[in-house]
């Protein structure tokens, strides 16, 4: 019967814990997206903790195997010095975790929070010493060094063997198979817009000569389409891109880095032929499209410039898989359904299938051969970036 | 704030106040290895319930690495805690103090 209890004690602890557990990151994303005051949160979180140690103690006797509190009598300025850091830091951690979890998925804060091991042994092997004890009293050789004191401090043996390195690297190699497949939309989408910068890097002449540029390889080595795809004709999973074939690109100017993309007042009056005239001078040129019946972005004023922005469901607006927004220059945001309809309806429609994931990791900018505008088109990227659209 | 916002940060409340309570009898109760096996299940439960709950995107990509980050995990925690038990083993036992033992003279 005793044996009986103890086991029933035990999982009850495991029930519970793991129900606090595995909730907690889920809650906390819940939370913080309905409230969205990180650090308000964790007040309330520390609060409703002090709340239950408070009852604890009350309930709890002192002597409690588990839950006996000990209130040491020797707080001092000392004590608080030597504390106050770890409390900051402890701080620190939740907070930033908390705001982690508003703009990121909660998966993505648990691939990238399983680094923590190998930071934080980077950083104990080449900072953290801590007092060490010596064994054995080392005897000098020297006399003179006899009455020289012990060093206060020595460095702590970090206890690392080989299968713990490789155990880290294994993670950090899962780790960056994740981040690799989230960024993908925004790496190829870096790509083509550096590609695009000029004649000499274009993607369609690099795919015409079978050679891609260096750059490609650097940031992410991925076969370029072929120019079949450029000219019409139905490419390996059988698509059209129809919208290909009207396609303009242009200079754009810089963007900076790994940053968000940002191109400001874009001329939009030099235009060149894309794909190159070497592929289409030779047939006759489609005549326009006619117009499409009207529709409340095509009485929108044209739009000059893009910059990619941040779009999650946290801002409000509905973006999610499979759904587009897009911004302009005066500021004007558009998303919806029937925008990402209208964006996709090339080659990319088979792709829509609406979900709620609040990321946004694709900027791709096309210039509009209708409206005479560029547009940043955003979407959540899980296919690669793969966006064509119909203006 | 509507009134499901404010279910969400109370639970949110309650279960940050409860876990390092739970936490603390978990690790009285059940061995070190248990509780790094409990916390491997944790973090399995964490991914496939953001995953139904929130739709987390994952492609297959991401699955694998997040398989792999798993596996790193349990890798690294298994490695530590044998690394503990052979620290343990080596140190010295502590003297026995038995008062009652005569001195042999």
């Amino acid at each position: 019967m005793a044996m009986d209890a103890a086991l029933l004690e035990m999982m009850s602890w495991v029930v519970v814990y793991c129900f606090a557990s595995s909730s907690m990151t889920l809650l906390n994303k819940a939370a913080i997206k309905a409230f969205t005051f990180p650090y308000f949160l964790c007040v309330l979180q520390n609060l409703a903790t002090l709340f239950f140690l408070a009852i604890v103690v009350a309930i709890a006797p002192k002597d409690h195997k588990i839950f006996g509190l000990r209130v040491g009598s020797g707080f001092n300025i000392k004590m608080f010095k030597q504390w106050t850091p770890a409390v900051l830091l402890f701080t620190l951690m939740l907070v930033s975790s908390m705001s982690a979890m508003r703009t990121m998925s909660v998966t993505s804060v648990l691939v990238i929070r399983a680094l923590t091991p190998l930071v934080t042994l980077l950083v104990e092997m080449r900072v953290l010493s801590t007092p060490q004890a010596h064994p054995e009293p080392v005897v000098p050789r020297n006399p003179a060094h006899a009455a020289a004191p012990p060093p206060p401090f020595a460095r702590a043996a970090i206890t690392t063997s080989l299968k713990i390195w490789l155990s880290l690297l294994t993670i950090l190699g899962g780790s960056v198979c994740y981040v690799l497949a989230e960024v993908e939309g925004d790496l190829v989408g870096y790509v083509w817009l550096g590609v695009r910068r000029g004649p000499k890097t274009s993607p369609t002449r690099a795919a015409a000569a079978g050679t891609v540029p260096p750059s490609l390889f650097l940031a992410r080595p991925r076969p370029l389409e072929s120019p079949a795809a450029f000219a019409g004709e139905p490419d390996r999973r059988g698509v059209v891109s129809r919208v290909r074939q009207v396609h303009h690109w242009r200079d754009e100017p810089e963007h900076d880095g790994h940053g968000a993309v940002q191109q400001r007042h874009v001329d939009p009056a030099p235009r060149r032929a894309w794909p190159p005239p070497r592929q289409v001078s030779t047939a006759t040129p489609e005549p326009p499209p006619p117009p499409r019946p009207s529709t409340p972005h095509s009485a929108a004023p044209p739009l000059h410039a893009t910059r990619r922005v941040s779009w999650s469901r946290d801002t409000g607006e509905r973006l999610g898989r499979g759904l587009f927004c897009l911004e302009g220059g005066d500021g004007t945001r558009r998303s919806s359904d029937a925008l990402a309809r209208r964006i996709c309806e090339a080659d990319a429609a088979e792709r829509l299938t609406p979900s709620s994931s609040p990321r946004v990791a694709c900027a791709v900018s096309r210039t509009c051969p209708r409206a005479s505008s560029t547009w940043t088109v955003l979407r959540g990227c899980g296919w690669g970036c793969r966006c064509s659209w119909a203006a | 704030m509507d009134g499901l916002a404010w279910l969400w940060v109370g639970m949110s409340m309650f279960v940050g106040g409860m876990i390092s309570f739970s936490g603390f009898g978990l690790q009285a109760v059940v061995s070190a290895t248990s509780a790094t096996v409990v916390n491997q299940i944790n973090k399995v439960a964490s991914f496939v319930g953001a995953h139904l709950i929130f739709h987390d995107e994952l492609t297959p990509l991401m699955i694998v690495g997040t398989v792999i980050t798993m596996l790193g995990t349990a890798w690294y925690s298994g490695e530590r805690l044998m690394e503990r038990k052979a620290k343990q083993a080596a140190a010295p036992a502590p003297a026995k103090v038995d008062e009652e033992t005569p001195l042999k003279k």
